[in-house]
């Protein structure tokens, strides 16, 4: 049986909550890649710059609404979703816990949890599934 | 092997032989004008007219002959199937309904493993619609065979074909017309009229992999959870990449069709089939290997009789050897389901 050493979280500053735009990605590098952290109606959150598929820079566009399951022809906006679309084939992932909309896949976008402190915005990296799921093994 | 063959052709003999079957104003107009009953329907180098009926079904018989190990069949009456190349869309649906009636009389005396698939024309959905459900109470009537016009099977045009294949759990058999690529009103091929036999032939593996792909992202199945359709007569190498391609455009185009709520693939295993006959020269071990790349739901043993003479040993031959008893026969059990009680393994 072998054991896991749990990774430190590290807290990465992401910026002042007031320089974030409504919806709007802010991009901050890190070792190995960068993270988009977006503040929403709901909160603010945190995913990687990078699509499960194929790689793509996912932060360039702000985040969006997806269409329901409906009938043939029938386009149903999901008032209350919050996706992340990729621009290159466009998946589109949950924003709060990376899942892809409509099952297209078991792969999931990265996300991190984020923490407001004293107006500042800092990203939560590292341990546990997360950890796991950044080297890009599936759900 | 228990065998359900899914695609066998009856043959009417003569005109004559319809006329009986019709309103007497209407035999009138298929005498006068001369009426030519369609050959069966032309195959390549297998063209059977009812004028040189000696090969192979006999001369006295509509239906051909069921080997021992043929435990139920669907008879799909080709004949019918070439008047969606017709302009005069009323006398579609009097021909049809006519030799519908013949055949439930005389082809289905002949064997009580036989079962019809009703034959109806795409030009006026309505009347076609009425017709499936005259006759859907038949305890010998296992499906609707059809053939195309040039409107792809998604489009509400079929909608009253469907609901009444739907409602009366019969699935619907697409077959070639034989008029497709050569006639106004049958889709085209490659986009173009093609201008020889061996071109039709060549493309006609296009309709299904233009209309299954139409189906799936025009919500077919969304609207009719329970339809089946089998499209017969046109081989099955080609759904391999089609389904594939499928599977990877509805990941990345999902959010233009969101009624598409599964794979494309897996929408397949459900509500598509595709019959496999005679091998001709296709080497059984690719085949074998094609055929093991599409759902194991998705093929049925059909022997295009009496255009093939293989017996179904040979054509099963080209399947996977542990799926040999779903293509046989398991498949069109699930798929024929009016099929008539005591039909089993």
């Amino acid at each position: 049986m072998s054991t896991v050493t749990p990774r430190p979280v590290r807290r990465v500053h992401a910026g002042s909550a007031e320089e974030f735009p409504l919806d709007e990605f802010r991009v901050v590098e890190v070792p190995g890649g960068s993270i988009g952290v977006v503040r929403t109606e709901s909160g603010f959150y945190a995913v990687r710059n990078r699509c499960p598929h194929m790689g793509a820079d996912m932060c360039g566009n702000p985040v969006t609404k997806t269409t329901l399951p409906a009938g043939p022809f029938e386009y149903r906006l999901d008032e209350d979703s919050c996706v992340v679309r990729c621009p290159w084939h466009r998946w589109e992932f949950r924003i709060d816990d990376g899942r892809s909309i409509g099952g297209i896949t078991r792969k999931r976008l990265v996300t991190y949890d984020v923490v407001v402190e004293d107006g500042q915005v800092y990203v939560l990296r590292g341990g546990g599934r997360r950890a796991a799921a950044e080297e890009g093994e599936d759900e | 092997m228990t065998i359900i063959d899914a695609e066998l052709h009856p043959r009417i003999p003569s005109r004559a032989a319809l006329l009986p079957y019709m309103d007497a104003a209407w035999a009138e107009r298929f005498e006068r004008t001369a009426f030519v009953l369609p050959a069966g329907v032309p195959h390549p180098g297998h063209d059977i007219h009812p004028d040189d009926p000696g090969r192979p079904a006999a001369p006295e018989t509509v239906a051909p002959p069921l080997d021992a190990e043929t435990a139920a069949a669907i008879l799909v009456p080709a004949q019918i199937l070439p008047s969606a190349g017709w302009c005069d869309h009323a006398m579609t649906a009097v021909y049809a309904a006519a030799a519908n009636r013949y055949l439930l009389e005389h082809a289905l005396a002949e064997d009580e493993r036989l079962h019809l698939a009703i034959g109806v024309s795409p030009h006026v959905p309505e009347a076609a619609a009425t017709e499936i459900r005259a006759h859907a109470d038949h305890p010998r009537v296992a499906a609707v065979a059809t053939s195309l016009v040039n409107i792809n099977l998604g489009h509400s045009h079929y909608d009253p074909i469907f609901a009444a294949a739907h409602e009366c759990d019969l699935p619907v058999v697409i077959h070639p017309g034989g008029t497709e690529g050569v006639s106004i009103g049958t889709p085209t091929l490659g986009g173009v009229h093609p201008r020889s036999a061996e071109e039709r032939y060549t493309l006609l593996a296009q309709l299904p992999q233009a209309n299954i792909a139409s189906l799936i992202y025009d919500g077919v199945f969304t609207r009719y959870p329970d339809l089946r359709i089998v499209f017969a007569g046109f081989g099955f190498a080609w759904a391999v990449p089609l389904l594939w391609r499928a599977d990877m455009e509805w990941r990345n185009l999902r959010i233009d069709v969101p009624w598409v709520r599964e794979p494309p693939s897996a929408l397949a295993a459900k509500h598509i089939r595709l019959t496999a006959g005679e091998l001709g020269s296709a080497p059984a071990e690719s085949v074998r290997e094609i055929a093991a790349l599409l759902p194991e739901e998705v093929l049925l043993y059909g022997s295009d009789r009496p255009f093939s003479a293989a017996a179904a040993a040979d054509a099963l031959v080209g399947i996977p050897e542990d799926r040999r008893a779903r293509v046989a026969h398991d498949n069109a059990a699930a798929t024929f389901t009016r099929l008539r009680a005591g039909v089993r393994a």
